[in-house]
């Protein structure tokens, strides 16, 4: 994330600390995406890195620091994912082997919890949200591959995970 | 300023943005705290999926009105015999307005409050509401039904009874008045209370 510089990086000693008490779950967030220890391990590291040297678009009114470094780490791993998948995609391309799907798209275990999460939305909310958030694609790629309109795309996975953050408060938990 | 970013906050968080995209939001939202704000709910909320993946012992529950828990609640003396048969009639109604109750959350702004204790034993309860105003959602983590009330210039009217829901009861109130003050009240006395800030 190229983000802009934070003012005198006055968020930077939290971040670390967030790092340090976190740091189990941010590994489990990367490879959630890589599926790979090493490059999980690498991803959470290049981010936090990557945040304390180059700045971050951290401030105050975004909330919980925890949660913003959940979704760097995501959106670091989900780079690095769909990179891999061009790269395959190019080489095969050059040796003229048949296209096949990205890794992006194998099978996942949607874990059960979350399932019963994802019942509280639309069919076609639900089935738009998985192919972001477990397929690991761009609004612009789901848009391709469900022959949905860009608009829509956005307005469902908007929609979707705001229905989400109104389930989770309804349970009682702070999100 | 750079635009808003609208629902590009949704999709950041979720990872469906391309770089540059999340570059242009970043740019966007050192510079604007409405912005930022919608960000870091849409963060927390995936953080949240990230949570409710990854740990085996947290199951929601169901989304399900049992309506013999209030018939139960009836028995045992846990409410005033007159409320049985109102809160009987609108359980039916509720189930058929659950789905509208999540639709209406889902295309409005909404704010959550703590409800503060007024006597020993007050369970955790939370007032989730539209900014505009026009609903609140009362859920409290407790399996006795509750009676939820609003102030109106200094007099109580009745919202309904929370309807329990396993181990939390809830009750959605599509136009809850004017009045900023709810309590809830267990059938004898209020036992908590929260302020809502002005509009």
């Amino acid at each position: 994330m190229d983000a802009p510089a934070s003012p005198s990086g006055r968020w930077d000693s939290l971040i670390e600390r967030a790092y340090r008490e976190r740091r189990r779950a941010l590994y489990a967030v990367a490879f959630h995406v890589l599926h790979d220890r090493g490059e999980a391990e690498d991803c959470v590291h290049d981010t936090i890195a990557r945040l304390l040297q180059h700045g971050h678009s951290y401030t105050e009114a975004r909330g919980s620091i925890e949660a913003f470094l959940t979704v760097c780490v995501r959106n670091e791993a989900l780079t690095r994912i769909r990179k891999r998948a061009n790269r395959s995609r190019i080489e095969r391309e050059r040796l003229g082997g048949e296209q096949v799907e990205p890794p992006v798209d194998a099978p996942v275990v949607e874990r059960a919890a979350l399932q019963q999460a994802l019942q509280s939305l639309s069919a076609p909310q639900r089935e738009t949200l998985r192919l972001a958030y477990y397929g690991g694609l761009t609004h612009e790629q789901i848009a391709a591959r469900t022959n949905e309109p860009v608009g829509t795309v956005k307005s469902r996975l908007s929609a979707g995970l705001r229905a989400l953050r109104a389930y989770y408060l309804a349970r009682g938990e702070d999100v | 300023m750079t635009a808003h970013i609208g629902e590009s906050a949704e999709l950041y968080a979720l990872g469906a943005l391309s770089e540059d995209e999340r570059a242009q939001v970043d740019a966007h939202v050192v510079q604007c705290d409405a912005c930022a704000a919608r960000l870091g709910e849409a963060e927390r909320t995936v953080a949240a999926m990230e949570e409710t993946g990854s740990s085996a012992n947290r199951r929601p529950r169901a989304w399900r009105f049992p309506a013999a828990a209030v018939a139960a609640a009836f028995v045992l003396g846990l409410v005033p015999s007159g409320w049985f048969w109102s809160a009987q009639q609108r359980a039916n109604a509720y189930d058929a307005d659950r789905e509208g109750a999540l639709a209406a959350m889902v295309s409005s702004h909404f704010s959550h409050a703590q409800f503060q204790p007024l006597a020993a034993g007050a369970p955790k309860a939370k007032l989730i509401y539209a900014r505009s105003g026009r609903w609140v959602y009362a859920v409290a983590q407790t399996g006795k039904p509750l009676l939820l009330e609003v102030r109106e210039g200094g007099k109580a009217v009745p919202l309904g009874m929370l309807h329990v829901l396993g181990g939390s009861a809830e009750l959605f109130v599509r136009d809850a008045g004017t009045g900023r003050s709810f309590v809830l009240n267990d059938g004898r006395r209020d036992i908590e209370r929260v302020s809502l800030p002005a509009r």
